[in-house]
């Protein structure tokens, strides 16, 4: 029968990596003032014997003939692309505008790791085992950028961070400190830090190192698969599925498990935090502070924690008396796959917090396919105002969407929540790793290969530039005792802030199950009874009912309008409500007029329980854009281009009856797309009448 | 699936066949055509130096069929020819040069194919071990006599003194009722020492030294044994005759719709029908949800054993002389198919095949193939019927001016046959062809090879499994730690540092065991004739390094010694060593002092 073991995994590969600043030439910690940053100091070369920066005038030539035959093919990519989530005119690029920095054509460059030097350079590490120095990586004079070898023949590096004067990278199964002993620019030390164990399987990746202010490096893990249950990820050696903490002495300590694939890494004020995606126990993206002795939810690390060594306690036994794996066979003996349940209500992870004190939920959930697909880099901008309106806040990137997500958080009764809003997409690629520059500028490194991503260039490095115009945008938003604070970049028009017919704001939360991944439930929607806008027009006080603790509150607020009459450039937050703040707020709310009842339409029925007798008429596209774009299936799907998932033409060609891409739409089969490495999470929450209409339109395409 | 293909493509290691082939005995020379001059000599396994130069030494016994040539002795009065004539053939043998020897195999008394001590050829020519040897036209200038020689693709030929392996696949010269030839005798493929040096080579006419110019479709095979001294042993052949399986009233019935088993189709009608004589799945007109129904007679020309390979996307079974071949199975076009052999009569024989496909989301694609002990493999379906596209890239890594290494998870066969995957493995090309790879978890070098360096598509393209494979002649070594401290009381720790590159690009490995550094450095010499390998230590410590674990480890002289059945030899430069038995293992064992060097030689 069909070996499947091989293929079918999602990726994940995420991410590692923020910088470290230590200091810049100056002196001076960077970011206290960006008017002195924003010139790229002109040191002499990462680990050069002196200033051999030369650029030869012929390579010059061939870089520029190769940039230009990029930027052709960039425009005949759009061309091809005008039925996409993206207009040809992205209006994110007033605010922040897309580099594409060239490179030689010989080089693949599946960026795995991105550092800022210190000096001026930025060094990049790939999958190919390659780490990079890249001179005049900002391009200044407008001059290209140049290429230097300085490592090469690690096995997939997926992480890189400047330490001491060196590089770290993360490597399969070692942690590796690079030097430049003789300086003539290229590592001739290939230092073990350590040996990480390691069984051998592809999805085994490894991700780091992140350094904490002590020095020491925290390194994280990917589970395996491949057993008859090949949907089931596991930790086969010690530590797979774990975040561990490696001092220079190579001392390896395992700090908190339950991840899953966590290519998500940050360093966050000394904290690490860690970021997934949906699979296996895992209902969608997020990210979270690490702190020692933490679960996240995946079972496979609990394998080791019965060593002396292991900081959680927690059991593969006690995780399953309290939640079903659904380890079931069938007749044969062969285990079923476990399947999204429509008509069962499942458990939500937080529901186990009060039997696993361990247990810690996201900060912040970042919600499956509006949000992300893949979780990657975690950054925080400390820029000082270079990088625009958002200091301090953290940036999120996502591998298979392409795009970066914007995320505030705060402390309520100790527990760390936020939210998120979309920040920045139509990148040329994968963004698996992101640096700020020392101008403030944000580094962003790129990989598809293997699992598809929205933007469909294979690899590459782009630098994301704050055009110093500042979008209309929610700033951020704070749990109140009875609703939320929302605060704005611009002043909000008043008469569009005091209209209840602006606010639409629902709840939601994701099953903790074996299935991959979940369907957003439990929704409901939060009536919002008061508003109160701030004196200088730039914060809203909402008065919101009905906010249940831990679950995910989508604001949504597409209609309000700035002084100027503009709408937000992003217009939805999702919030993740994990404590509510105790208080007795003294508020002077304008109270929600009598005859509004409901805050937009009512709430629309279950999809899959429903049905429907609906005529057979195929939908024109102008009809099925808008549900395209609702139930984002855009974010996986192009009419004609393969990104994560199959284009819906190809879906066509199999001849499916439109009730079983229904089917299919609500319980995705793996096994009928092998080429495909992303698993469909289940979308029941697609109504059958729409899906019913999606399907008639995906099959008229053939 | 994907890695055993990338395994299939680049290097096919013993093959498994599965026609039975047949010995040329040598106990003694009756296999021969007489007389036999006394150059050529039946002997046992060899022995002492074989390395250095002069006659190959040989035990008494039998099993080794050697020539001791003498200067001035040339002529085809000292060639050896096979009582036994050949068309199309497949040889297999063991051989072993002599250092600076000639000689060659030339099938049908006619093509050669050259025997040579290559040892450390860069550049290898027509002339060297594994080259189809040039014709020859004795009218034109010096210098332009010889044409159409075929150097084979890399330079795989191993040291004087060592077994070599070669496989050779021939297509003699088709000839018309008049005597006409028709088409050329034809190289199907070349594989010396495990890599693919020739595929799909045709030759014009007889080479150099031919024993006659003319063309035939039987004739001897040659050995030539008046260009030095050379041995042969495990000849195996497989004779072909020129008889084909064909096809009487095929016809087939096209069924559309998505069918589960062979009932579904078989309740009903065919919605288009015809004749044909070799089996297409593209008569279907459809690429999924459709059923193929083959029946008619196959004429099988003689009585005897066939193999069959049949590769398909989707379901398919097959029947012949009403016997199931192969029952209901899934396939998906990968590997090597499937494989089944039966007893069949001669004659024309019931044959019924159903094919059918749901998964959209594999390609079409119908063949079968046959083969017997004296029928060649050969398709029975129309070549585009089984062709499934593939444009997957080939991603290779090669060394260029300097020593490349790289990373990756590498899988190693075990004695029980299966493989085990090496996690922490980095392998070391070197630009002069010879590369070797070591296992850092254990300080062991685990293999050596020549040839190219590696095939990391494995790794690189798509998702990758993160392995990559030799693309050479390979030769395992080691599969357990190196250097042990055999009067330290503590249990053994060893720790890994990692490696430094020197100002050429070669790695020096350094470890520690119980707290002593090791460092442990290995580089190419001589044009990649072999590795040096060199331990330093600070000489504090009773340290052993075990050099070799084989069943036969046999001193060659005070330095030298030939491991595994003169696979390669190791040469101790710097220290010394013993053998010591273990079970049925031999054990050569070198004491490590400050510095300890050897010499791997293959």
């Amino acid at each position: 029968m069909i070996n499947l073991s091989n293929s079918i995994f999602p990726m994940n590969i995420k991410n590692n990596h923020k910088t470290i600043f230590t200091k810049v030439p100056e002196g001076r910690p960077f970011g206290n003032d960006t008017l002195k940053h924003s010139k790229v100091p002109e040191g002499r070369p990462f680990g050069s014997p002196g200033g051999t920066t030369l650029f030869p005038q012929p390579y010059n030539h061939i870089m520029k003939t190769n940039h230009i035959s990029t930027l052709l093919f960039t425009i005949i990519a759009c061309t091809l692309t005008t039925f996409s989530t993206k207009a040809q005119t992205n209006p994110e690029n007033e605010y922040y505008k897309i580099i594409t920095l060239p490179v030689p054509e010989n080089v693949v460059l599946e960026v795995g790791g991105v550092v800022a030097l210190p000096n001026g350079d930025v060094a990049l590490s790939t999958r190919r085992g390659d780490v990079w120095i890249i001179n005049n990586a900002y391009m200044a004079n407008n001059t290209q950028p140049y290429y230097r070898r300085f490592a090469s023949g690690l096995h997939e590096i997926l992480g890189l961070a400047y330490k001491d004067g060196a590089l770290y990278c993360a490597q399969r199964g070692e942690l590796t400190k690079l030097i430049d002993k003789d300086g003539d620019g290229r590592a001739d030390v290939y230092e073990t830090i350590a040996s990480l164990p390691i069984s051998g399987y592809y999805h085994e990746y490894t991700f780091g190192p992140k350094v904490f202010p002590d020095g020491s490096m925290m390194v994280t893990g990917n589970v395996a698969f491949g057993d008859q249950e090949w949907w089931r990820g596991e930790s086969r050696r010690p530590y797979r599925g774990w975040s561990i903490k490696i001092d220079d002495q190579g001392k390896i300590e395992p700090f908190a498990t339950g991840m899953r694939s966590p290519c998500g890494i940050g360093m966050i004020d000394g904290t690490f935090w860690y970021g997934d995606n949906q699979g296996d126990w895992m209902g969608s993206g997020f990210i979270t502070p690490v702190h020692k002795g933490d679960f996240f939810g995946h079972p496979a690390g609990l394998r080791w924690t019965s060593d002396p060594a292991s900081p959680v306690k927690l059991t593969t036994e006690q995780l399953y008396a309290k939640i079903d794996p659904r380890k079931v066979k069938d007749a044969q003996g062969n285990y079923i796959k476990p399947e999204n349940n429509e008509k069962e209500r499942g458990t939500y992870l937080f529901e186990l917090k009060k039997d696993i004190p361990e247990l810690r939920t996201p900060a912040v959930w970042l919600p499956h396919t509006i949000i992300g697909i893949s979780t990657s880099e975690i950054v925080k901008d400390e820029t000082g105002g270079a990088f625009g309106p958002f200091t301090g806040q953290l940036f999120v990137g996502d591998q298979g969407k392409s795009n970066i997500a914007r995320v505030f958080t705060e402390e309520v009764n100790g527990i760390t929540q936020g939210g998120v809003v979309m920040f920045r997409e139509g990148f040329q690629s994968g963004v698996l790793r992101m640096a700020y520059g020392l101008d403030g500028s944000l580094f962003v490194g790129e990989t598809n290969r293997g699992w598809g991503s929205a933007g469909t260039t294979a690899a590459g490095i782009e630098r994301l530039v704050w055009t110093g115009k500042v979008p209309f945008e929610i700033k951020t938003v704070k749990a109140k005792s009875d609703g939320f604070e929302i605060e704005f970049t611009k002043p909000v028009q008043k008469a569009s802030a005091n209209n209840f017919a602006n606010y639409a704001i629902e709840s939601f939360i994701y099953k903790y199950h074996p299935v991959y991944g979940s369907p957003p439930v439990d929704k409901k929607e939060c009536l919002v009874n008061g508003i109160k806008l701030s004196d200088d027009a730039l914060k809203i006080r909402i008065k919101v009912d009905g906010l249940r603790p831990y679950f995910i509150h989508e604001i949504k607020l597409d209609k309000l309008k700035d002084i100027n009459g503009t709408s937000l450039l992003h217009p939805t937050a999702f919030y993740t409500l994990n404590s509510i703040p105790t208080g007795f707020p003294s508020v002077n709310y304008i109270s929600r007029p009598a005859h509004m009842t409901s805050s937009t339409t009512s709430a629309k029925p279950s999809g899959a329980s429903s049905k429907s007798a609906s005529s057979t008429a195929i939908p024109t596209t102008e009809e099925i854009q808008p549900l395209l774009f609702k139930h984002t299936c855009f974010t996986c799907h192009k009419p004609d281009k393969k990104l994560v998932g199959p284009p819906f033409r190809e879906i066509a060609k199999r001849k499916y009856t439109p009730n079983k891409i229904v089917e299919m739409i609500y319980k995705p089969n793996k096994a009928n797309w092998p080429d495909y490495a992303t698993e469909m999470a289940p979308m029941p929450q697609v109504p059958r009448e729409e899906a019913l209409k999606i399907a008639r339109w995906i099959n008229s395409l053939k | 699936m994907n890695k055993l293909i990338w395994s299939f493509l680049f290097t096919i290691g013993s093959s498994v066949l599965l026609t039975s082939q047949s010995s040329i005995q040598l106990l003694d020379l009756s296999a021969f055509r007489q007389p036999v001059k006394e150059n050529w000599k039946i002997t046992g396994e060899l022995t002492g130096d074989n390395f250095s130069g002069g006659p190959l030494k040989t035990l008494m016994g039998q099993g080794v069929l050697v020539c001791e040539h003498t200067t001035g002795q040339a002529g085809l009065a000292y060639d050896l020819f096979t009582n036994e004539s050949h068309g199309d053939l497949d040889l297999e043998l063991d051989f072993v040069m002599a250092k600076g020897s000639n000689s060659g195999i030339y099938l049908q008394g006619r093509y050669e194919v050259q025997l040579f001590d290559s040892w450390g050829v860069q550049h290898p020519q027509c002339h060297d071990a594994g080259g189809i040897y040039e014709r020859w036209n004795e009218a034109k200038p010096d210098g332009q006599k010889g044409y159409e020689g075929v150097a084979p693709r890399i330079n795989v030929a191993k040291a004087p003194g060592l077994w070599q392996h070669i496989k050779i696949s021939f297509q003699s010269p088709r000839f018309d009722a008049t005597g006409k030839k028709i088409s050329n005798a034809k190289f199907i493929s070349i594989i010396l020492n495990g890599v693919i040096i020739h595929e799909n080579v045709e030759v014009t006419g007889p080479t150099r030294g031919a024993v006659s110019n003319d063309e035939v479709a039987l004739a001897p095979l040659r050995f030539q044994g008046d260009h030095g001294h050379v041995a042969f042993r495990h000849m195996q052949w497989s004779k072909y005759t020129q008889d084909k399986l064909s096809f009487t009233e095929l016809k087939y019935g096209v069924y559309k719709g998505p069918f589960k088993t062979i009932e579904d189709i078989a309740r009903i009608q065919p919605t288009s029908q015809g004749n044909e004589t070799l089996l297409n799945w593209a008569v279907s007109n459809e690429e999924n949800d459709f059923g193929i129904k083959y029946s008619g007679k196959l004429n099988v020309p003689v009585a005897g054993k066939y193999t069959f390979t049949m590769v398909h996307g989707g379901l398919a079974q097959l029947k012949i002389n009403n016997q199931p071949v192969f029952a209901q199975g899934f396939h998906m076009n990968s590997g090597s198919g499937r494989l089944a052999s039966i007893d069949l009569p001669a004659g024309e024989l019931p044959f019924e095949l159903y094919y059918w496909k749901t998964d959209a989301w594999l390609a079409p694609s119908l063949g079968l193939f046959v083969e017997s002990e004296s029928i060649r493999k050969q398709p029975l379906h129309l070549t585009s019927s089984a062709l499934v596209n593939d444009p997957r890239p080939q991603i290779f890594a090669n060394p260029d001016r300097e020593p490349m290494v790289l990373r990756s998870f590498m899988d190693i066969p075990t004695k029980d046959g299966q493989s085990k995957r090496i996690t922490h493995a980095v392998s070391v090309g070197d630009p002069s062809g010879i590369h070797y790879t070591y296992d850092l978890d254990r300080g062991t070098m685990i293999q050596l090879w020549r040839g190219k360096f590696l095939n990391t598509a494995p790794m690189w393209y798509d998702r990758g499994d993160g392995s990559s494979t030799p693309m050479g002649s390979v030769t395992y070594l080691l599969d357990t730690v190196t250097v042990s401290n055999p009067t330290s009381s503590a249990s053994p720790t060893f720790r890994t540092k990692g490696y430094e590159l020197d100002a050429q690009g070669n790695p020096t490995f350094t470890y520690e065991l119980n707290g002593k550094t090791i460092q442990d450095k290995t580089i190419a010499k001589e044009d990649g004739r072999y590795l040096e390998r060199t331990w330093t230590t600070a000489g504090d410590a009773t340290l052993d390094a075990i050099l070799a674990i084989d069943s036969s480890i046999k001193p060659v002289n005070e330095t030298l010694y030939a491991i595994g059945d003169n696979a390669y030899y190791i040469r101790i430069i710097e220290g010394k060593a013993e053998i010591k038995p273990t079970g049925t293992d031999q054990v050569l064992t070198m004491h490590l002092g400050k510095t300890s060097r050897i010499q791997i030689i293959w």
